[in-house]
């Protein structure tokens, strides 16, 4: 054969590739005509065709799925029923549109197993399957409807056809389904999961593409393809081989992964991982992008909870709806320890069924702020537009607002808490009757619309019912601030004071009401009016404890807030007499956990970019001194601590010491935050920065490297965190002697640079200074002069010649005009540098 | 619908993409210098190619600053490095001493049964040849053999489909089979 033609050995080649991807019967007539009467031509090919054959499939690894466009199925006639159409392609075979041929109008959706009769595993697995689902009779899981073989032995099964058909996951996210609905598909899919549990059928592959969605909006669960008969008899033909095999990444439950044996319990697992998609918009592990991963993940680690999950996802009304019972909820379900969940799906059902009637969730030991939001829930109508008022009652921003409210309970003391609450209650629920559609509301009322309502009813209330329309107005105000509707929660904010004003003794209450104005104005970056608002907060607290700050920790915090307001606006002498007093006032007042560490830390970070160093790492030390003390170590608060604590550190050339705070929160944050959130490869470049200033660069480009490229996917390529990593890495690469690596990676700094902040800024300048020292030590002198010279005028313009960034410089200049063999330059630039300083 | 179930394959964003190219090109010196070290290491002149990119793999990662694990890119390129390293090395051995025991021979992963022990020089010339016939299979064989990349690799590495790919292994490498025996 190697005698034949180049030419001719190509065109036998390429019918022989052809003629693979055909059926073997369709070959003949393909080589009849592409070898058109070549008969060495045809010889050559079935001779390659007979050699492949010999030398058999791949033995090593499985083949990938067989193609599902079989056209040749359609039209075909199985049982009682003809193949219309292709549907999709399963775990264990592809899924046909199919009609009955005795003119009744029924379609099915008709599973045929692919490769061949009923022999081996496969054919095990469909017969179980089919007698699984035949037993199950339920709204939510697909019927079946008939089974049978076909003339060559290849089984098949009817099942119910699901109009729409759509996955439960896009469903959801295509029609914004509100969450309490979420719950309740839920808690129907418990419930049908419950009833295959009494029959002893465990389906062990619930995820959401095993979720049809009808058009009617019913959820049909399929597939019960792996389902084990917890049954004896159907039991014996062990699954355990090849369950290790049948995982399904994100859903499989910590015993799957590991081959253990599936029962109910994996089943409840696998319903609560369900619900965390459906209720975050993400899946428990979204880390672990490869199966190897999700077996460690899923086995090593307890997904995060719900509520966290969705404010990741940016979904923050989700994420207060979560925090609490439902949260509890899910981690239960979704325990790693098997006997830690709940024991059947019924009793997941019934949880998420107390969940939406508002009755007391067993997740988790009841408390004292649980206490008042139950109380609320029982009471309320059952719409989950309560439970977001309820909940924002019973959270600890309530509580914070509670506190506020101490001055003047003292005195208020014909009005019990309770009482108010009730009456606080009673004002929601008329609020929420005017909703409801019996009442001639509207039936889909946003959040939004119910804290407009809410502030309007409060509004109309006020002259009968003060106190109440107070409290009720607070509540809107802190539902309204945390979800970002700064200009309605002013409006509100304005009325509450309007209204407090009016009322005789009400002066802790109205400094409250004009501490949340301050906060909302500088959310808004009103600086000028948030400041007059704080200071009378302050005046009138100071009034309310009679000068005693241990009275209350408002005023401490009235004061800090002034002091942001002023730090904003360039004030720094004055924001720190701020700062001090609100430290004083909050130890007074036995204030001693994150609202202190958090003042500590913005005052720290205030003077250390005074570069008063020393100071602001003496104040860096005492927060994180109050964080210990406070709160877990992956608090956000002890982490930002942790973060500045470090960067104080670098400040003061304590770097070494600064390598390790830095390792020690990247882990933190990998595990808190994930591995490619901003925040842990902001950490990562500070840490490759640190190194490159103890000129260790091969460790510095290790870790730089990935949080450039990182922070380039997650923030953009113009953006100030991934400038500054592309000039660490550049300086690290730079710094081992990788020149043109390092010149390239500066460039995209400069280029990141250019596009921030322009051609004239000091960082732009200083990025391009680095570019000169790196031509300089590549020998490429004119290029670095070049570059140079306008780049360090450009920072003795911005920041004036006595700038560390600015002399390192005028360092560049002279070792590049010393390098080149030009020594009066070089003299002329060493003029200019500053002693060390000491 | 089967989300989760892709095995594996993370591709490379384009700019990942690029750096590694440029860091090859930077350092092709070494990796194959890294490829002719290892080649030394191995007492027996029969070689599996796979354990060849493993190491050049392993270099590349480090010198590189991208996380690439999982990123067919890179066994792909440390394949390429070591088929020309251990050609370099059989030609180089060649003329050192012009006799039969100067042979470099290969075993090929995925075709152990059927091609032990071949001659990498014959192995280079006809993948070389069946690239001017259909360049996808021959970059598809490469792949495989020396870098042991699997099918589905292979896919998002020449940004083609599995079933492709899959055809173009069975047709290929049954060529090589038969055109090494003859």
């Amino acid at each position: 054969m190697t005698s034949r033609s180049p030419a001719e050995r190509a065109r036998a080649f390429q019918l022989f590739e052809e003629a693979l991807g055909l059926e073997p019967e369709a070959r003949a007539t393909f080589l009849e005509r592409g070898c058109a009467g070549n008969a060495a031509l045809r010889e050559e090919v079935l001779a390659l065709l007979g050699a492949e054959e010999r030398l058999g499939h791949d033995a090593q690894e499985p083949l990938p799925p067989l193609s599902p466009d079989r056209s040749d199925m359609l039209g075909r006639v199985l049982g009682r029923f003809r193949l219309l159409e292709l549907l999709g392609q399963g775990g264990m075979g592809v899924v046909y549109r199919a009609e009955r041929t005795d003119g009744i109008d029924q379609k099915v959706a008709l599973k045929v197993l692919l490769g061949g009769g009923l022999s081996g595993t496969r054919g095990g697995r469909f017969a179980r399957e089919m007698r699984t689902l035949a037993r199950l009779e339920h709204p939510a899981v697909a019927r079946l409807v008939d089974a049978g073989t076909a003339d060559d032995g290849t089984p098949w099964i009817a099942m119910e056809l699901v109009s729409g058909a759509e996955p439960i996951d896009s469903y959801c996210q295509a029609r914004d389904t509100p969450l309490r609905e979420r719950v309740r598909l839920l808690a129907e899919l418990a419930d049908a999961v419950a009833q295959a549990h009494r029959m002893f059928v465990v389906h062990r592959d619930i995820k959401p593409s095993n979720v049809l969605m009808t058009r009617e909006g019913t959820p049909k669960l399929i597939d019960f393809g792996i389902a084990k008969l917890l049954d004896d008899r159907s039991a014996e033909a062990t699954l355990t081989g090849d369950a290790g095999a049948l995982f399904t990444p994100q859903y499989a439950a910590p015993e799957q992964v590991s081959g253990a044996p599936a029962s109910t319990a994996t089943d409840v697992f696998g319903l609560g991982a369900l619900g965390f998609r459906l209720l975050t918009g993400r899946t428990i592990h979204p880390e672990a992008t490869s199966p190897l991963a999700y077996m460690l993940a899923v086995t090593q680690r307890d997904p995060p909870l719900a509520s966290h999950a969705a404010r990741e996802q940016g979904a923050l009304l989700e994420a207060r709806l979560l925090r609490g019972d439902l949260d509890a909820i899910l981690a239960r379900a979704l325990s790693r320890d098997p006997p830690r969940r709940y024991a059947t799906a019924e009793e997941l059902r019934e949880e998420l069924r107390r969940y939406l009637e508002h009755r007391t969730v067993r997740a988790r030991p009841p408390s004292l702020a649980r206490g008042a939001a139950r109380f609320l829930r029982r009471n309320a109508l059952a719409s989950a537009l309560v439970a977001l008022l309820a909940a924002a009652l019973a959270s600890a921003a309530w509580s914070y607002v509670w506190q506020a409210h101490r001055v003047a309970q003292e005195r208020d003391r014909a009005l019990s808490a309770s009482a108010r609450a009730e009456r606080i209650n009673a004002f929601l629920t008329s609020m929420l009757q005017a909703s409801d559609p019996a009442a001639g509301g509207r039936r889909d009322v946003t959040v939004a619309q119910v804290l407009d309502r809410a502030a309007e009813q409060a509004n109309r209330i006020e002259g009968a019912e003060p106190l109440v329309a107070a409290d009720a107005l607070l509540t809107v105000v802190q539902a309204d601030s945390s979800l970002g509707r700064f200009p309605e929660a002013l409006a509100a904010e304005d009325g509450l004071v309007r209204l407090l004003r009016a009322q005789p003794r009400e002066e802790g209450r109205l400094g409250t009401a004009l501490l949340a104005r301050a906060e909302t104005l500088w959310s808004m970056s009103r600086y000028g009016e948030a400041e007059p608002t704080a200071r009378e907060a302050i005046a009138l607290f100071t009034r309310a404890t009679h000068g005693d700050p241990a009275r209350a920790p408002e005023l401490g915090l009235a004061h800090e807030k002034l002091a942001m307001i002023l730090a904003n606006t360039n004030r720094e002498a004055e924001a720190e007499a701020e700062y001090r007093a609100a430290r004083e006032d909050l130890r007074a007042a036995g204030v001693a956990d994150v609202r202190l560490a958090a003042l500590l830390n913005d005052w720290a970070v205030l003077i250390g970019g005074q570069g008063r160093a020393q100071e602001a790492l003496a104040l860096q030390q005492e927060a994180r001194a109050v964080v210990e003390r406070s709160a877990p170590a992956d608090h956000p608060m002890a982490l930002s601590v942790e973060f500045n604590y470090a960067g104080a550190l670098e400040a003061v050339g304590r770097r070494e010491e600064a390598v390790a705070i830095y390792r020690q929160l990247i882990a933190t944050r990998k595990r808190v935050l994930g591995p490619t959130h901003a925040e842990t490869l902001w950490a990562q470049a500070s840490l490759a920065s640190v190194l490159d200033d103890l000129g260790r660069y091969p460790e510095a480009a290790e870790v730089a490297g990935p949080a450039a490229l990182g922070l380039e996917r997650t923030v953009g390529p113009a953006h100030n965190l991934t400038a500054f990593a592309w000039n660490v890495l550049g300086n690290a690469e730079c710094g081992r002697g990788n020149f043109e690596a390092g010149i390239a990676t500066l460039r995209r700094a400069e280029a990141a640079r250019l596009a921030l902040v322009g051609d004239r800024n000091w960082r732009t300048a200083n990025t391009r200074v680095r570019i000169g020292i790196c031509l300089s030590l590549a020998r490429r002198f004119a290029e670095a002069e070049a570059i140079l010279v306008p780049a360090v005028k450009a920072l003795e313009e911005a920041r004036g010649p006595s700038f560390e960034r600015t002399q390192d410089g005028y360092q560049a200049l002279r070792d590049l005009y010393r390098r080149s063999g030009r020594p009066d330059d070089a003299a002329a630039w060493d003029a200019r540098i500053a002693p060390p300083r000491p | 619908m089967s989300e989760g179930r892709r095995v594996g394959v993370s591709p490379l964003s384009s700019a990942a993409r690029h750096e590694l190219d440029g860091l090859v090109r930077e350092c092709y010196g070494e990796l194959r210098a890294v490829a002719v070290r290892a080649l030394k290491d191995e007492r027996a002149a029969t070689l599996r190619p796979t354990a060849l990119v493993h190491e050049v793999y392993l270099r590349l990662a480090q010198l590189s600053r991208i996380e690439w694990q999982g990123t067919p890119h890179l066994l792909a390129v440390a394949a390429r490095v070591a088929r020309e390293a251990l050609v370099d090395d059989a030609r180089r051995r060649g003329r050192q001493k012009r006799d039969a025991g100067a042979r470099v021979t290969v075993t090929l992963e995925g075709l152990e049964e059927v091609a032990r022990e071949r001659d990498i020089l014959d192995v280079d010339d006809l993948l070389r040849e069946l690239e001017s016939i259909d360049v996808t299979a021959a970059r598809v064989v490469e792949l495989r053999v020396f870098g042991g990349l699997t099918v589905e690799e292979c896919a998002a590495e020449l940004e083609t489909s599995a079933s492709t790919v899959h055809r173009k292994w069975r047709a290929g490498r049954t060529w090589l089979v038969r055109e090494l025996a003859a």
